[in-house]
C-alpha cells in the first residue's frame, strides 16, 4: 500500500476521497465523545476535573504518534528519497507540536487542581517539553535552509535522533518517580484500569482525535503536493 | 444520557482546557484548508499561463 502510495498521483486519488471521509469520521466521534464527557459523573478523587482527561490523553497521545509518523517519513525520505515521503515529514510536524502543546497546556490545566501546581520538572512533564522542542527545532531547520532537498535531509536525521525521546516519554513513569499516574488504558496494572463510564468517552475521543489527525495529515500532503507542482510550473515559465 | 455542564468550582481549568483545544483544532483546519486551497488555485494559475504561452 505505502508502495502503491508513493506515487503522488495515486496519493491524491486516494487522499481525494480519504481526507474527507475521515473528516466526517473525526468529527462524529468528537461529537460523540463531548456528550458522554459531559455525561459522565464526577470522580471520587478528581471531581469535576477528570474531563479534562477526554481532550488531554488524546492529544498526548497524538503527539508521540505524530513524532512517530515524523520519524518514518523522515527514514523513507533519507533512505529511499522519496518526494512524497518527505512532503509527509514537512506536513505532520506543525500537526505534531500542536498536539504536543494542547497535552502540556491541558496537563498543566488539569495538574494544578489536582497536584496543586501548574508545572514540575518530573520526567514525564520534562520528556514532553523536550518532544515539543524536537518539533520546533524540525520545523526551525526546514525554514532556516533555503535549498529544500538539504532542509529534508538535515530534518530528517534531527527527527530519526529525536525518536530516542518516545520511548523516554512513555516508560518515564515507570523508570522514575513521578507525580504524573501510570497507564490507566492499555498496559494499566490491575485494578488500575479506567471504568467504562471513563473509557467510553476517553475512547470515542482518541478515535475522533485519531481520525481528524489523519484526515488534517492527508490535506497538508495535498496542499504539498501542490506547492511543489506550482514551484515547478513557475520554473518553467521562468525559463520560458 | 444527561449531559450537563456544571462543573462547579473547578470552571476556571476546565473551560479554558477545552476552549483552547476547540480553539487549536479549528485553527489547525482553517490553515490546512486554506493552504491546499491556496497552491492548488496556484497551480490552476500557473498552468493556464503556461498553456497560453505554448498558443
Amino acid at each position: 500500500m505505502f508502495a502503491a502510495l508513493a506515487n503522488p498521483d495515486r496519493f491524491m486519488a486516494f487522499s481525494r476521497w480519504a481526507a474527507p471521509a475521515l473528516g466526517v469520521i473525526a468529527a462524529v466521534l468528537i461529537v460523540a465523545g463531548l456528550a458522554y464527557s459531559f455525561s459522565a459523573p464526577p470522580d471520587y478523587q478528581q471531581h469535576e476535573t477528570v474531563r479534562i482527561m477526554f481532550i488531554h490523553v488524546p492529544a498526548a497521545w497524538l503527539s508521540m504518534f505524530a513524532y512517530a509518523c515524523l520519524g518514518g517519513a523522515g527514514f523513507l525520505s533519507l533512505v529511499y528519497r522519496h518526494a512524497l515521503a518527505d512532503m509527509a515529514a514537512r506536513a505532520v510536524a506543525p500537526l505534531g507540536a500542536a498536539f504536543t502543546a494542547l497535552a502540556l497546556v491541558t496537563g498543566s490545566l488539569w495538574g494544578r487542581p489536582t497536584w496543586g501546581t501548574w508545572w514540575v520538572w518530573d520526567a514525564r512533564l520534562t520528556s514532553e517539553l523536550v518532544l515539543l522542542l524536537l518539533y520546533l527545532g524540525y520545523l526551525a531547520l526546514r525554514a532556516a535552509l533555503d535549498d529544500e532537498v538539504k532542509a529534508g535531509r538535515a530534518a530528517a536525521i534531527l527527527a530519526l535522533v529525536g525518536l530516542i525521546n518516545l520511548p523516554i516519554v512513555h516508560f518515564s513513569v515507570y523508570w522514575w518517580n513521578s507525580l504524573h499516574q501510570g497507564a490507566s488504558t492499555f498496559g494499566a496494572a490491575k485494578g488500575a484500569g479506567l471504568p467504562p463510564v471513563y473509557l467510553i468517552p476517553l475512547a470515542l475521543m482518541g478515535l475522533g482525535y485519531t481520525a481528524l489527525f489523519g484526515c488534517l495529515w492527508l490535506v497538508r500532503i495535498r496542499a504539498e503536493v501542490w506547492r511543489r507542482r506550482a514551484q515547478v510550473l513557475s520554473l518553467r515559465l521562468a525559463e520560458g | 444520557m444527561h449531559i450537563s455542564f456544571e462543573v462547579g468550582r473547578y470552571g476556571p481549568y476546565i473551560w479554558p482546557a477545552f476552549g483552547l483545544s476547540g480553539l487549536v483544532l479549528a485553527a489547525l483546519i482553517g490553515h490546512s484548508l486554506a493552504s491546499v486551497r491556496h497552491w492548488r488555485r496556484e497551480v490552476e494559475r500557473l498552468q493556464s499561463q503556461a498553456d497560453a504561452k505554448t498558443k
